[in-house]
């Protein structure tokens, strides 16, 4: 085998060196996504308090965050008309709370999503698969438990 | 008469039986085990398969085939030696990777680092048995249990050894459900192995969006050694995650991943003649192989019982053997074991963070021994 001199504790240094410097690096980008998720979290709730308090989380009614990325914008960032607005508020929270009614698990309830331009009310087939229940560890048990198959 | 045995003789030189060697059959042998967990057993089938088959191949005696200018040498020239096919992977990879887990969690990259704990410990061993620093560092990654990143570092440091490290990775990353279940229950407690976790949020799509970017500026400038691998990886996952070009992505996940496996695989094989190959140090990394993979296990089980001393909401130290990259399979093993200990118990989601944690984390070893060494 080939030999070399080897000064070790040169060696040694360097290695420790660079071990450090994986956890430096990958603790910075720890750090950095916190810091970048601290900062998307309080722009979102800023811009849904500017937005007169629309779009509230609703997720306890088992609603997938995606109702509450998307309720309270219009499409291209412009409000929807308020009438409407409210109308498809109210629409919404009856379907969540059917929804709710009609089933025991905590699935995807329809939900709002902006659609070519258009508002659109997701059905429960689209709405599942937006929030894939079987993706999550915690909800796929009672998915799975209710008859239902992961896709 | 004589005329007859005289063109008898040269029309036998050039068949393959008068050159086929012991060394050859060995050879045969260690193609047709290979080709046994693959087909058989199916340990990475996508990968061991053409690898023994390469390796069969290339030792049958008088083949052009790995000749300069010879097909296996053209696919290895351009494929590996220069640097190709590990990158190109890396692309397809970053577009099959979910950072979801991990931006949600990540305090797991922490784990990942943690689990390269065994890299360098193998490093300090393979030097004490002879082998020099660039061999040595390319023997140690194999604990990361990365393929492309193994390739990737032994074409760097020690393009010689690039056949039985491939092989060693690949063939231990297939044994990720017999090698760490035993290294996980010998460092935890029944009690530690049934703690709970709690749901991770939801991540928005901007987050992860975000993502690749954010890590590639950090990683780009702290470690620019291994950009052209985590650069693909990131250009991958932004593919995926913009959403924007599916076509592209799903080039990158399916038909490109698959095309560059096959050659990956050939040409890994292909470096694995008998004279290459059968010697003591291809044995020896072997041995130091499965060290290292242990190491690596125990480094990520115990950096997550170490973070239990500070962190309010306990993690549960099964997870950290996610930390080494063999992705999804050792976190597919995390949640087995989970399941085992505690059955309410769903760890598959908490271990997908650290596992693509050791990604980037090994990675960024390879990415430190190839700024070191080169």
């Amino acid at each position: 085998m080939e030999s070399e001199v080897i000064n070790w504790a040169e060696v040694l240094v360097a290695l420790a060196l660079r071990l450090v410097g994986v956890f430096v690096v990958l603790a910075f980008l720890m750090v950095s996504i916190q810091i970048a998720g601290a900062l998307i979290t309080r722009a979102r709730q800023g811009r849904v308090g500017a937005e007169g308090g629309q779009g509230k989380d609703t997720s306890k009614g088992g609603v997938s965050d995606h109702a509450s990325e998307t309720a309270g914008t219009a499409p291209n960032g412009a409000l929807p008309d308020e009438e409407t607005a409210a109308a498809i508020a109210l629409a919404l929270d009856g379907l969540i709370r059917e929804r709710a009614a009609a089933s025991r698990i905590s699935g995807p309830a329809p939900f709002l999503a902006e659609r070519n331009g258009a508002w659109k009310i997701l059905g429960r087939q689209e709405a599942l698969h937006r929030d894939a229940p079987w993706k999550d560890p915690m909800r796929r048990r009672a998915w799975t438990l209710t008859g239902n198959r992961e896709p | 008469m004589e005329d007859f045995f005289k063109l008898l003789h040269s029309v036998i030189l050039t068949t393959g039986v008068i050159h086929l060697t012991t060394g050859h059959v060995v050879m045969w042998l260690v193609a047709f085990f290979f080709l046994y967990l693959a087909v058989k057993k199916q340990y990475e089938p996508l990968l061991l398969l053409p690898i023994g088959f390469g390796i069969f191949l290339t030792n049958l005696p008088m083949a052009p085939l790995m000749g300069k200018g010879e097909l296996f040498w053209i696919f290895h020239h351009y494929g590996i030696e220069w640097e190709v096919i590990p990158c190109v992977i890396f692309l397809g990879l970053g577009v099959m990777t979910d950072f979801g887990p991990m931006i949600a969690n990540p305090k797991s990259l922490l784990v990942g680092a943690g689990a390269q704990l065994g890299v360098f410990i193998t490093f300090l061993g393979t030097i004490l048995c002879g082998f020099t620093l660039k061999e040595a560092a390319s023997v140690g990654i194999i604990g990361g249990a990365d393929g492309p990143t193994t390739i990737y570092l032994t074409n760097a440091l020690a393009p010689h050894l690039i056949g039985p490290n491939a092989l060693a990775a690949y063939s231990y990353m297939s044994m990720v459900p017999l090698i760490q279940p035993p290294v996980v229950r010998f460092l935890t407690t029944s009690r530690e192995r049934s703690i709970e976790m709690r749901q991770l949020r939801h991540v928005s799509r901007f987050e992860r969006i975000l993502f690749p970017i954010l890590a590639s500026i950090l990683i780009g400038l702290i470690i620019p050694a291994i950009m052209p691998l985590l650069g693909m990886f990131a250009l991958g996952n932004f593919m995926r995650e913009t959403g924007v070009v599916r076509r592209l992505s799903n080039t990158a996940e399916h038909e490109l991943m698959n095309i560059v496996t096959i050659f990956l695989g050939i040409s890994v094989g292909a470096t694995m003649s008998a004279e290459q190959f059968l010697n003591p140090k291809s044995l020896l990394i072997f041995g130091f192989g499965i060290f290292d993979f242990i190491l690596c296990t125990a480094g990520g089980v115990l950096t997550v019982k170490l973070m239990n001393l500070f962190i309010r909401e306990k993690m549960n130290p099964i997870i950290g053997a996610a930390g080494v990259s063999a992705v999804p399979m050792s976190a597919r093993v995390a949640h087995a074991l989970g399941r085992e200990s505690n059955p309410r118990n769903f760890l598959l989601m908490h271990a997908m963070a650290p596992n693509v944690a050791g990604v980037i984390g090994t990675a960024a070893a390879a990415g430190f021994m190839i700024a070191m060494f080169k």
